[in-house]
């Protein structure tokens, strides 16, 4: 009886290690995910409707990049998204565009230029605290995502945004 | 017809029908108080059967001889003894409580097994006793069970790493029909309210359908009470969020009838976590006192029965309603902001945002017993209606706010009816058949100003036929087969406010169009065939060995084949596919067990495989939304899943009592690429639990089974994990405490005082919908639970 026994949980045991063990090893999926350092602009940088926010910043992957999103959207409402009282006298702008890495690249360098409006739909845009958000992907479909606060004014100097236009 | 059905079922079972110089054996089984037994093992050699709602059994046609005949019943010492039939015999028997026996706490019967089923049965003593804030996270000690938690009042049960719709939860029967798709929403049951429950790991889709495809958890609520009055009252008090609990089992049996009423109340607030900060993505979200804001809750439920037993008829009709509202942590719906949790002076306030969940259900159960057959008719309505309050926010501007209830997100309204019956027939004391039918019909409406489910219409009809034959006294087997027929239609939704903000945007208007239909009509219709066989080898007084092996289903649910938009819980693009296929699992349960002596040890091995196994898996296509990522896109893909779960019990000297449970759990994908064979979400690291507990004060007339226990709970790190997800080291976290009965004079009670988390640990557990915001467990926690019977 003890013979049958334990040949009967010997091949269980056989069973599960060769399920488990069948495919493992040269081909282990990815689940690492980006990295994102934004090097511009900086938390809490002031941006005048009408000028441009200079974005830089430098992704990586352990195995290769696919695309990145950038998104600015306001903050009026500490991010509650509630409706506020005077909601119908906001103009918030807003911006979301999707970028391609170029195939093969473990790191890559992004650096954009997006031009801040003066008005959306014939009325001036509304200033205040604004979020930027950056999501990236790798080809295994890893996400990374970092977000910073931006001010959109216009009375104050707009020394950070003085760069020179190469592209 | 019911020739024709005869004649199927004789057919089916492959009779032996010797019935010459044959006796018959009846008789009744009683406890102390002279109340019937339902559902007693009675073991004639070969033979076996259940008693009736009397304590009555019979097994007929037993050749002349001397036989060995064992009668069980859990909680009650079980009788052992010799009978000779040279004529028809009726026996009465009363068993004994079992009073001695500390391992009352989980009562896996030291008795033979009679079922090949992969099953746990657990006592009401011990869900109280063990009750950690819900049902599910209370069964989590349990070899093969955890848990997925949202806060401190709201889990679903996991098994084997399956969970969600993967889980078929049961009462008296009918199956819980509340929103199990989604990871935010509990299961409505007062854990306090069940008398008796059961998890059946691995086949169980034969007798439940759609859902099974991890296994069952029944709860038996129907137990016929002793007679007369009886009753308890239960109090509990914890610190880790300040929870005040009562809760109250009457009952009163009087002849052929009997009542009972439940009722549990709770109140908590918010729940201490051992860090002073939350670091998610790149926000420092600070956890101010150490309280995490606005996880504070409140639950009431009612629980109504009456019931009725006459000598061949039994039937209950059950009422109950489960009422509960909890907080969610503000950051775990948005994108965590630190304003949103600050600190209000107030640790028991419900704000913005927060769920509140309604369950109501109707069961009517009815077992009629003839001579060698049964028939069970139950019906069911149950009507699940869950809330999520949140102030109103709008993604993209022109949505204006409702007039009614602005502040309303999402609210959904599910009528489930159930109407089931089954025929079981004992062809002959070794061969037993069942022939099954169970129709479902939901119906989902909804509301609020934010969608995520649609609104749909779904009709399920299964039919199922079981065979159990008693091969020898020895080996038991059984076989079954199921035939699903279902359909859903889901309605179109189109969200014009969206449409126009796109265009607005910038967007071209196909591809608006195509973000605004946040679900599209959908008519489908599933057909489903399932199989499963099993066998029980007693094969000595310590040894026993059973196998099943089967295939299971889940019906695709209404998000995973319409969804189109974010998900405000996981904050997410999450798309549904029109066309996905029924999940279907093929699985493999063994179990062997040893018992000797105060030794008991269980092994039990699994495999599953999924033809089409569903999930969220990311595109690679950013949305077009504000908020949101990549799109996750609903897919199907082949998995596998095995593992092996391990039970060790040791008593010595009859005082000191030893305890230790492992499970280990390896699943993935199986693609044609090896590199996209990920492991699937929401897996359980390798882990286990041990406890030892010492028996003292034996000789004491006040204090009576006291134990001072401690206990360990550990986790390896869980490095397999699913896209997006983080991997979560490994714990172990300590817990101590002491329960004892007193008795002075008339007074009687309970006391049970326990501390978890011993040492306020910091971890995290993979299985909780707060890991992935990096929230830890629940710190230090102090319990105390006092249980005093009424009963005269």
């Amino acid at each position: 009886m003890k013979i049958k026994l334990n040949s009967i949980l010997t091949l269980l045991v056989a069973a599960l290690i060769f399920t488990s063990c069948s495919s493992d090893d040269d081909a282990t999926p990815d689940t690492q995910k980006p990295t994102i350092a934004i090097i511009e602009p900086h938390n809490d940088d002031e941006i005048a409707p009408g000028g441009e926010i200079h974005f830089e910043a430098l992704f990586s992957d352990n195995v290769e990049l696919a695309s990145y999103k950038i998104e600015i959207h306001d903050d009026f409402d500490d991010h509650t998204h509630a409706q506020l009282k005077s909601s119908h006298d906001l103009n918030p702008w807003s911006f979301e565009q999707v970028f391609q890495i170029p195939a093969g690249q473990r790191s890559f360098e992004a650096e954009q230029h997006i031009d801040v409006p003066t008005t959306f739909n014939g009325e001036p845009i509304s200033e205040g605290i604004y979020h930027l958000g950056v999501y990236v992907t790798d080809t295994s479909g890893n996400e990374e995502q970092a977000f910073l606060s931006i001010h959109i004014e216009g009375d104050h100097g707009d020394e950070d945004h003085d760069h020179g236009h190469d592209h | 017809m019911k020739q024709t059905f005869f004649v199927f079922l004789v057919f089916l079972a492959i009779p032996s029908l010797s019935l010459a110089q044959d006796f018959d054996l009846e008789g009744e089984i009683r406890d102390a108080q002279n109340s019937p037994l339902e559902g007693a093992h009675v073991h004639v050699e070969n033979s076996f059967t259940l008693t009736n709602a009397g304590g009555y059994f019979r097994i007929a046609n037993l050749p002349r001889g001397t036989y060995r005949m064992t009668v069980t019943y859990l909680g009650f010492k079980s009788i052992d003894t010799l009978i000779t039939m040279d004529e028809d015999k009726k026996m009465n028997l009363r068993l004994e409580e079992d009073t001695s026996s500390l391992t009352e706490v989980v009562l896996s019967s030291t008795a033979r097994r009679s079922s090949s089923e992969n099953r746990e049965v657990v006592s009401q003593a011990y869900i109280q006793e063990q009750f950690t804030g819900s049902l599910a996270k209370t069964l989590e000690r349990l070899p093969g069970i955890n848990s997925s938690e949202i806060g401190a009042g709201t889990s679903k049960p996991i098994i084997r790493g399956l969970g969600f719709n993967r889980v078929a939860v049961s009462e008296n029967g009918i199956k819980q029909e509340g929103q199990q798709w989604g990871a935010d929403h509990g299961l409505e049951i007062d854990a306090f309210s069940v008398e008796n429950l059961e998890v059946i790991k691995g086949v169980g889709a034969i007798e439940h359908g759609s859902d099974a495809i991890a296994g069952v958890i029944k709860i038996i609520n129907d137990r016929i009470p002793m007679e007369g009055f009886s009753g308890e009252v239960i109090a509990l008090g914890k610190t880790v969020n300040n929870t005040v609990a009562a809760s109250t089992n009457l009952a009163y049996k009087k002849d052929k009838f009997f009542y009972k009423i439940k009722a549990t109340g709770s109140e908590f607030g918010d729940y201490s976590v051992p860090t002073d900060n939350i670091v998610y993505l790149n926000f420092n979200i600070p956890v101010y006192n150490q309280r995490l804001k606005n996880t504070a809750g409140k639950e009431v439920d009612l629980y109504g029965q009456i019931g009725f037993i006459d000598h061949n008829y039994k039937g209950t009709l059950s009422l109950s309603n489960v009422f509960f509202k909890g907080g969610f942590f503000p950051g775990a719906h948005g994108v965590p902001s630190i304003n949103r949790v600050q600190d209000d002076g107030d640790q028991r306030n419900i704000d913005l945002p927060f769920q509140q969940v309604n369950h109501f259900k109707l069961i009517n159960k009815n077992e009629w017993f003839f001579d060698k057959s049964s028939l069970d008719v139950i019906l069911g309505f149950q009507n699940n209606h869950r809330q999520e309050w949140s102030r109103f926010h709008t993604h993209y501007a022109g949505q204006t706010p409702p007039a009614t209830n602005p502040d309303l997100e999402l609210d959904f309204n599910l009528n489930t009816f159930d109407v089931q019956a089954k025929y079981t027939y004992n062809f002959s004391p070794n061969h037993t058949s069942a022939i099954g039918i169970q129709t479902q019909i939901q119906d989902n409406t909804i509301g609020g100003y934010n969608f995520l489910l649609p609104q749909y219409f779904r009709a399920a009809t299964g039919i199922y036929l079981t065979h159990e034959y008693q091969a020898s006294n020895k080996i038991k087997l059984n076989i079954g087969g199921r035939f699903d027929y279902s359909s859903i239609a889901i309605e179109e939704n189109y969200d014009d406010l969206l449409f126009s903000y796109l265009v607005n945007r910038g967007q071209n208007e196909v591809i608006a169009a195509r973000y605004a239909t946040r679900s599209e009509e959908i008519n489908r219709d599933f057909t489903n065939f399932n199989l499963m066989g099993g066998f029980l080898y007693n094969i000595n007084s310590n040894w026993d060995f059973s196998a099943n092996a089967g295939t299971s289903f889940r019906l695709p649910t209404a998000i995973e084949l319409g969804a189109n938009g974010i998900h405000h819980g996981s904050f997410r693009h999450e798309q549904g596919d029109a066309t996905l296929d029924p999940e279907k699992g093929y699985v493999i349960d063994t179990k062997v067990n040893y018992s000797n002596n105060g030794f008991k040890a269980s092994v039990s091995p699994y495999l599953y495989y999924f033809d089409n196994y569903i999930f969220l898996n990311p595109s690679g296509v950013f949305s077009v939304l504000p908020h949101s990522g990549q799109i996750y896109k609903f897919t199907q893909s082949e998995a596998v899943l095995t593992g092996v779960e391990l039970e060790i019990e040791k008593t010595f000297f009859e005082k000191l009592r030893t305890l230790a449970v492992f499970e280990y759990l390896y699943n993935r994908q199986v693609t044609s690429s090896r590199s996209r064979n990920y492991p699937l979400p929401f897996s359980p690291p390798v882990n286990g639990f041990g406890e030892a507990g010492y028996l003292f004060m034996e000789n004491s007339k006040t204090f009576n089974n006291t134990e001072f226990f401690i206990n360990t709970t550990f986790a390896l790190e869980q490095d397999r994990i699913a896209q997006t997800e983080e991997i979560t080291p490994g714990y172990m976290i300590f817990g101590t405490g002491l329960r004892t009965g007193i008795t002075a004079g008339k007074f009687k009670a309970s006391l049970n005082l326990q501390v978890s988390n011993l040492f306020n640990t910091k971890y995290f557990n993979h299985t909780n919908f707060y890991r992935a915001l990096e929230i830890p467990e629940m710190g230090r926690n102090i319990q105390l639970m006092i249980k005093i019977p009424l009963n005269k």
